[in-house]
């Protein structure tokens, strides 16, 4: 099952209905494939700078969060 | 740090999976505390294994009434209706009094640990009456509200916003505000569902950022199993015990729906139930550390109210720690007032909610309120426009520095916090100094210091750190600009008092959206007093030169009320202004579903 990308760009849970190998959104527009459907998560899943940073206590501690996606592990 | 991890039955072969996390936990060595459903507790398979976590593991047994699923209570109250706060009084009351007894029945005993996502008020009193063994409940959703109704197209009826996000003492007449006194509680400690990120649940869905790795997957922000965020905000949680005398809370509370084909989730069952067991082993780690202390939900309780003092404020530092952008609000809540200072808007206040008028509010079929349990707010500067970039500018404060002709707006510039510390009176905010640049050529730092004091005060003393011009004299103008509402709609301002007041004059009008304005020369204060509240909100000149106080009154595409209070600040003078907030004597609209002002 999939969610429709552009819905959940928008914080919104819809999810696609399947016409054949395409799937398409009851809530908008928006139809495509499989493939094209995981390229738009891959997409939306890039404002997520930190997504695979651990960001643990100490460096809350340390401040080591900067301003404007500048965090780096062990730097302040 | 304490947890309480939380699991409950699921019908069919959700069943598999309640078992599963079930087995997660015991494996772990973890206390649980197992909430069962109504309809479970009609269930023999149920009860059997849950009589056997609770003799071999020690499991505490309690009572969900979060969903009200399956065909037993509708029965009873002859209503569809899901959940436990949206019936009628009359229907509450029959469904604890049903819940309850057929617990006692079926387990031998009354509960002493309670859930649903929301308790109001009167499902509170209820539970209480009816059954004094219970020490302990999930009350309400942390700023769930507007943003979940949207993001779950439109059909999820569940607005609890301007609550704690810290487990508290809930009001006898309101349910999500802390009570002032032990004689004004309802007698059951609360504890929020989850532990919501308080940078991401202001700005987006309080159920994408929680503390729930199915939630995490359901946002996509996590890269398969690699999804550290969750982590990463339990220990944002433990960075608040700095703020909170030691003190930081979290709970985990995972449906069994969510562990294996849930739309939602478009990651493996394999990853997703990795997940939450990589997420029951970090509390073991640090377990282990001696940093967190696993807890049943009453034995919290206990330790709550030897610990907590009703009436103890609640701080929280939210660093924002997944899209990397350095956003950071600073968090208080005590029983007259919830506030939420935005450093990225120059330390602005992004959400004000007022609890000094102490006003009644339920949810259900019988309450004019209906679904709407939020708290009202005076600002909320993401529903209501904030910081100006359509039209014009809607509900924030900030401070305006006027030289030569032109005006500066601090929350056009992202300030950084020096100092976020616990005082005796509440919370002192102190921001680095700010760099503002006028087009001719003075450069100024304006230095900021805001303390929360008890009592619904709010001090903003402004000082210049630093002047190109040492002689230059600025005009400053503290600006708070109001409306009042539960979601994001406006709602009516009729009968709202403006006022300007001096130490000889007043002056006032009375809100009809005519876009007036008052001003008064040497007055101090401006205030706009809400009868739809019950509450005032002022802005008062406590120390600096005073030049003037002026209000403005709205009109119907810019639905707000101003209030200013200019002074006159140097590289040698600074400024101090108090916003306040106190309960009036305008008591006097009709009932109201938004207000809740209906006793």
């Amino acid at each position: 099952m999939y969610r429709c990308p552009v819905c959940f760009g928008r914080e919104n849970d819809v999810v696609l209905r399947r016409q054949g190998d395409r799937w398409y959104c009851i809530k908008c527009s928006f139809t495509g494939s499989s493939e094209e459907i995981e390229g738009m998560y891959r997409d939306l899943k890039k404002k997520f700078r930190l997504m695979t940073t651990r960001i643990t206590l100490e460096d809350l501690e340390a401040d080591r969060i900067g301003p404007a996606g500048s965090f780096e592990e062990g730097t302040a | 740090m304490i947890v309480n991890l939380i699991h409950r039955p699921a019908p069919g072969s959700q069943y598999e999976m309640f078992r599963l996390q079930q087995e997660m936990a015991h494996s772990l060595g973890l206390k649980v505390t197992l909430l069962l459903p109504y309809d479970f507790l009609f269930d023999e398979r149920t009860l059997r294994d849950v009589r056997e976590d609770h003799a071999r593991y020690g499991d505490e047994l309690g009572l969900w009434l979060g969903e009200l699923t399956g065909g037993h209570m509708a029965q009873e109250v002859e209503s569809p209706e899901p959940f436990l706060w949206l019936h009628s009084r009359d229907n509450k009351e029959k469904i604890l009094r049903a819940a309850l007894g057929k617990f006692s029945e079926a387990l031998g005993g009354p509960p002493a640990a309670f859930g649903a996502y929301h308790m109001d008020a009167i499902s509170m009193e209820l539970l209480h009456r009816l059954c004094p063994t219970v020490k302990i409940t999930i009350a309400g959703c942390f700023e769930e509200g507007v943003k979940v109704f949207h993001g779950c197209n439109n059909s999820w009826y569940l607005f609890n916003e301007g609550m704690p996000w810290f487990p508290w003492y809930p009001a006898r007449e309101n349910s999500l505000r802390p009570a002032v006194t032990p004689e004004e509680w309802c007698g059951i400690v609360a504890v929020p569902h989850l532990a919501r990120d308080l940078a991401l649940s202001f700005e987006g869905r309080n159920d994408f950022f929680a503390s729930h790795p199915a939630n995490v997957q359901r946002a996509m922000a996590n890269d398969g199993a690699t999804a550290p965020y969750v982590l990463n905000l339990l220990d944002v949680y433990r960075f608040q015990e700095r703020l909170n005398q030691g003190f930081s809370y979290t709970n985990v509370f995972v449906g069994p729906n969510w562990l294996s084909g849930s739309p939602y989730v478009q990651d493996s069952d394999e990853v997703t139930q990795g997940l939450y067991r990589a997420y029951l082993e970090y509390f073991v780690t640090l377990r282990e550390q001696g940093k967190l202390q696993d807890m049943h939900m009453s034995e919290f309780a206990d330790w709550f109210r030897s610990h907590v003092p009703v009436g103890t404020p609640q701080l929280y530092d939210a660093r924002e720690i997944l899209y990397g952008g350095g956003k950071r609000y600073v968090w208080y809540c005590d029983s007259d007032l919830r506030v939420t200072f935005d450093l990225c808007q120059g330390g602005s206040i992004g959400d004000l909610r007022p609890f000094v008028a102490r006003l009644p509010r339920s949810t259900g079929a019988d309450r004019p309120e209906k679904a709407i349990g939020s708290n009202p707010y005076l600002i909320q500067s993401q529903y209501r426009t904030g910081n100006a970039h359509h039209h014009a500018d809607g509900a924030r404060s900030t401070l305006l520095l006027t030289h030569g002709g032109e005006t500066l707006d601090l929350a056009d510039v992202p300030a950084a916090a020096a100092r976020v510390e616990r005082s005796d009176s509440g919370l002192v905010l102190e921001l680095k100094p700010v760099e503002l640049r006028f087009s001719d050529g003075l450069e100024v730092a304006v230095q900021t210091t805001i303390r929360v004091e008890r009592g619904g005060k709010i001090r903003f003393s402004r000082a210049l750190a630093a002047c190109s011009q040492p002689e230059a004299e600025l005009l400053a103008t503290e600006y708070v600009k109001g409306c009042w509402g539960v979601t994001e709609y406006p709602e009516p301002m009729e009968g709202i008092v403006l006022l300007v007041r001096g130490a000889r004059d007043t002056a006032e009008l009375t809100y009809r959206y005519g876009g007036r304005t008052l001003t008064l020369p040497e007055a101090a204060e401006a205030a706009a007093a809400l009868p739809q509240l019950g509450t005032t909100l002022g802005l008062t000149a406590v120390a600096g030169e005073t030049v003037c106080a002026s209000v403005d009154e709205g009109y119907v595409f810019n639905p707000y009320y101003t209030l200013r209070v200019q002074g006159r600040i140097t590289r040698e003078k600074g400024m101090e202004t108090a916003l306040w907030l106190e309960k009036n004597d305008f008591c006097t609209a009709a009932p109201s579903a938004s207000a809740g002002k209906t006793t």
